[in-house]
């Protein structure tokens, strides 16, 4: 019998970067990249412990924007041209290696990866991996949860509630459209949580959401067990807290585990070390090097010199963390589970794409992980937060701190000298949206009411948190600062022209088509004051 | 003469129509050439945002428990009737933002008896302030300030900052306990009768346990998973050995190297990391919990300073 439980959350989330307008788009490329480093590789973890019959449990946040794009058939078959390219690059470096026998194996490896990888996505997912996700989830293994409309950091959205009750509902309804069920639990965008929002949750239907330990442990009233079991908000949404330990071992770039040095490195790949003629058909057609995903160093040491990956290695590295990290929840759960009066809950979120992307083991640590938990100990079981609340529906009330999982815990990566330029006109673009909501509610004109939700979804597309986080972060700060600058400028014209009754009917379609997140949502409706009356709780009904 | 000139008359008329006619005919063939495809891809709009919206508004914004962030548009109406009630010359007049202390929003008394004033420059249009506090509820306003009058220019949102360490405990631990385990969480649960419960999950217990009993030798522990692993990556090197006709190492384990004994988890051995401590009594369970929290854990750490591109 088990003395307390794991939850694993794994938060996947990209912005959304679809460029139609451009035949080759390096922001599309982030998206790529995560399919074939992170979200296949978890797909052939998960079948292969299916196959095992390892009972495992993990809940999954996969957020409307990156919903989006898996779902889009633009993306999908650039996806599918882009593996082949990669496919046919490493049956090159096969062929280039020859000469280097400790290379060689490191290029059939990747050949061998990528041909599972287009076997399950092309042939396994129909190119389309909500298929996959709903599969799993199907099956009982997985529990997905619904996110915000954008990934809005609600905390400084807050000034303009219809914005973030915007953002939440919208992140509800597209859950509903694409996993044909209500979300029982809502991941905040980088945990941002204020007091209030979770009766806006509430409203959603939301029975539960996950909070940065801070969150939990400085509530109003004293928690009486940590993280180690739930709060719950004066609206009855139950916020979970992040376990400090489980993030630690994992995350830290300092004594995480994908920092050991038998890993793979990250930022030694082919499309930076090879002769440009060789690796021109692979990268950005302007010759600018991007990474291809082939990549043959391990973290070696601290220095720049790198030496080979040896795969072997890397993977006893991977079943020892994995045998670590259970240690010390064993242990953890046991000492907790002495002094509490119910099972302790040990919540551990992470991003998804650390596992493969950014850790190029992590999928198989996860999968030695499961494995342990299912089959080597008895103290640990895996469960979703879900299962959690049905065995624990009663738990403490009381008012969580705001927070977040950002550095220092708290908004100053989304709002600091870089970028506090964003939130006035985001939130000058909220109130304009909700005095046009207002003045043309009910207006027949199609063409009115298809900007207005235009407008809206331009709105909700400058919202990312994402753009702010890239300006404070340096990577793509120009990128970022367009993205953010054009969605507002959209919104502003589509302003103008439905204030002054002259819309222009083919630009309308223009940004329809490229803009096209939420095509089946009425995402004006909460700007307009009554509307939540008049509409009542038919989320088919638009305007 | 008259008729010559009757006819030029009416031969410009038709010239001009006929003229006109093409005209239009160009234009409008000129106008379906240049109509814009509306499957067509834009480009990012790259204008300038504007300057302002010609609206009198206020929003502060909190950053962290210490500091916040106050932005502000002021349409020059607004301030020149504040600056009419000020009654003062402009020299004598200090725009500031007054943090006005909402004592307890708890009890929901608005009683502002503590306030204090930050000096900004009004065309600074968006100031951070650093504040003493933590765990503070304020109303704020921004106004101008002479020697002895204060003239409201805006009020903004009411603004909560959060706290930097757990409350104290306030009650007996006892009674506590038996709130949390009889608390009103129940009745909050019946308010949302709309709440579907998850499908139940096939039984875990029971699938664990046919599962062990029936499929134990099907279902490979880590242990077994490694081997399978590991052969997997020998046969790929055996491939590569016949195909290049050279003998490969097989590297059976990491080595046992001075820089391997460097490398901060290399070996591990499972019990000589420190493990976490156990929490010694239950009241300190939420101070342990704080005490290992390290802010900023995530994704967001690993991308900072490390562009996705090189």
């Amino acid at each position: 019998m088990e003395k307390g439980y794991l939850a694993l959350v794994l938060h996947a989330h990209l912005p959304y970067v679809r460029h139609p307008e451009h035949q080759y788009s390096l922001e599309e490329n982030w998206f790529f990249e995560a399919i074939t480093e992170t979200y296949v590789p978890l797909f052939l973890i998960f079948e292969d412990l299916i196959r095992d019959e390892i009972d495992f449990r993990l809940t999954f946040s996969v957020t409307p924007p990156l919903a989006s794009m898996l779902g889009d058939s633009l993306l999908q078959s650039r996806y599918v041209r882009k593996l082949e390219q990669l496919m046919e690059l490493t049956d090159k470096e096969i062929a280039r290696t020859k000469s280097q026998p400790q290379l060689q194996p490191l290029a059939r490896m990747y050949s061998k990866l990528l041909a599972r990888i287009y076997d399950a996505f092309v042939n396994r997912y129909s190119k389309n991996l909500l298929n996959g996700f709903r599969h799993f989830q199907d099956l009982g293994k997985i529990e997905i949860i619904a996110s915000a409309a954008t990934h809005g950091y609600l905390p400084l959205l807050s000034v303009n509630e219809p914005a973030v009750r915007t953002q939440v509902r919208v992140g509800v309804e597209h859950y509903r459209q694409v996993f044909s069920r209500r979300p029982s639990g809502f991941w905040l965008p980088e945990c941002g949580y204020y007091p209030g929002v979770d009766r806006l949750l509430c409203e959603q239907g939301i029975r539960f959401t996950i909070l940065e330990t801070h969150g939990i442990t400085r509530a109003d009233d004293r928690p009486e067990y940590g993280v180690y079991a739930p709060l719950s908000c004066p609206s009855g949404v139950v916020a979970f807290g992040r376990d400090p330990d489980c993030s630690r071992q994992v995350w830290s770039s300092v004594e995480g585990y994908p920092g050991d040095f038998h890993y793979r490195e990250f930022y030694r790949d082919i499309g930076f070390d090879l002769d440009l003629d060789y690796i021109r058909p692979y990268i950005h057609p302007d010759l600018i090097r991007i990474d291809t995903g082939i990549k043959y160093h391990r973290i070696t040491g601290k220095e720049n010199q790198k030496e080979l990956y040896v795969p072997e290695w890397a993977e006893r590295k991977a079943e020892i963390h994995a045998g670590h990290f259970l240690d010390a929840r064993v242990q953890q759960i046991a000492s907790l589970a002495s002094v509490m009066r119910r099972k302790p809950l040990v919540v551990a979120p992470y991003d998804a794409e650390l596992f493969g992307h950014w850790w190029f083991e992590g999928p198989r640590w996860l999968d030695y992980l499961i494995r342990k938990i299912a089959l080597d100990q008895d103290t640990v079981r895996l469960s979703t937060l879900s299962e959690y609340l049905d065995e624990y529906p009663a738990n403490q009330v009381t008012t969580p701190c705001m927070s977040s999982w950002g550095d220092e815990g708290f908004s100053k990566v989304w709002l600091n000298s870089r970028n506090h330029w964003i939130d006035p006109h985001l939130h000058a673009a909220a109130e304009s949206m909700s005095e046009l909501a207002t003045a043309h509610w009910g207006n027949s004109n199609g063409l009115v009411s298809r900007s207005l939700n235009q407008a809206a979804r331009e709105l909700l597309l400058a919202q990312a948190s994402d753009w702010a986080f890239m300006i404070t972060s340096g990577t793509t700060e120009e990128y970022a600062t367009a993205r953010t600058k054009s969605h507002l400028l959209r919104f502003l014209r589509l302003k103008e022209q439905i204030s002054c009754g002259r819309i222009s009917k083919e630009w309308l379609s223009q940004i329809e088509s490229q803009d096209n997140i939420f095509p089946r949502i009425a995402v004006i409706r909460d700007f307009f004051d009554g509307a939540i009356e008049v509409m009542g709780s038919n989320s088919d009904i638009r305007l | 003469m008259a008729l010559a000139a009757q006819l030029e008359r009416i031969l410009t008329a038709v010239f001009k129509s006929a003229g006109a006619f093409i005209g239009t005919f160009r234009s409008i063939r000129h106008a379906r050439l240049r109509r814009v495809d509306p499957t067509a891809p834009l480009k990012l709009d790259c204008g300038r945002l504007p300057e302002s919206y010609g609206k009198t508004q206020f929003a502060v914004l909190v950053v962290d428990p210490h500091r916040v962030h106050a932005y502000w548009e002021i349409t020059p109406e607004r301030l020149e009737q504040a600056e009419k009630q000020m009654g003062a010359v402009r020299s004598a007049v200090q725009p500031v933002l007054r943090f006005d202390e909402v004592v307890s929003e708890r009890t929901a008394t608005t009683i502002e008896t503590k306030w204090f004033d930050i000096p900004v420059g009004l065309d600074a249009r968006n100031w951070f302030v650093n504040l003493w506090s933590s765990d503070k509820v304020y109303n704020v306003t921004l106004g101008l300030k002479s020697k002895d009058r204060f003239v409201s220019l805006v009020r903004s949102n009411r603004i909560r900052t959060p706290r930097t360490s757990p409350v104290a405990r306030q009650e007996p631990l006892d009674s506590q306990a038996a709130c949390t385990e009889h608390g009103t969480q129940v009745e909050a649960i019946e308010r949302h009768p709309e709440f579907a419960r998850p499908a139940a999950h096939s039984g875990r217990n029971g699938m664990r346990q046919s599962t062990l009993s029936a499929l134990t030798a099907a279902r490979p522990t880590a242990t077994e998973a490694l081997t399978q692993k590991l052969a997997e990556f020998r046969a790929i090197r055996e491939a590569a050995s016949k195909q290049l006709g050279v003998s490969l190492p097989m590297f059976a384990d990491p080595p046992e190297t001075a820089e391997a004994k460097q490398d901060l988890h290399a070996p591990i051995e499972r019990d000589s990391e420190p493990l976490p401590e156990p929490p010694l009594q239950r009241v300190e369970i939420t101070d342990v919990a704080e005490e290992r929290f390290q802010a900023g854990v995530s994704s967001l750490l690993l991308r900072v300073g490390h562009p996705e591109s090189h």
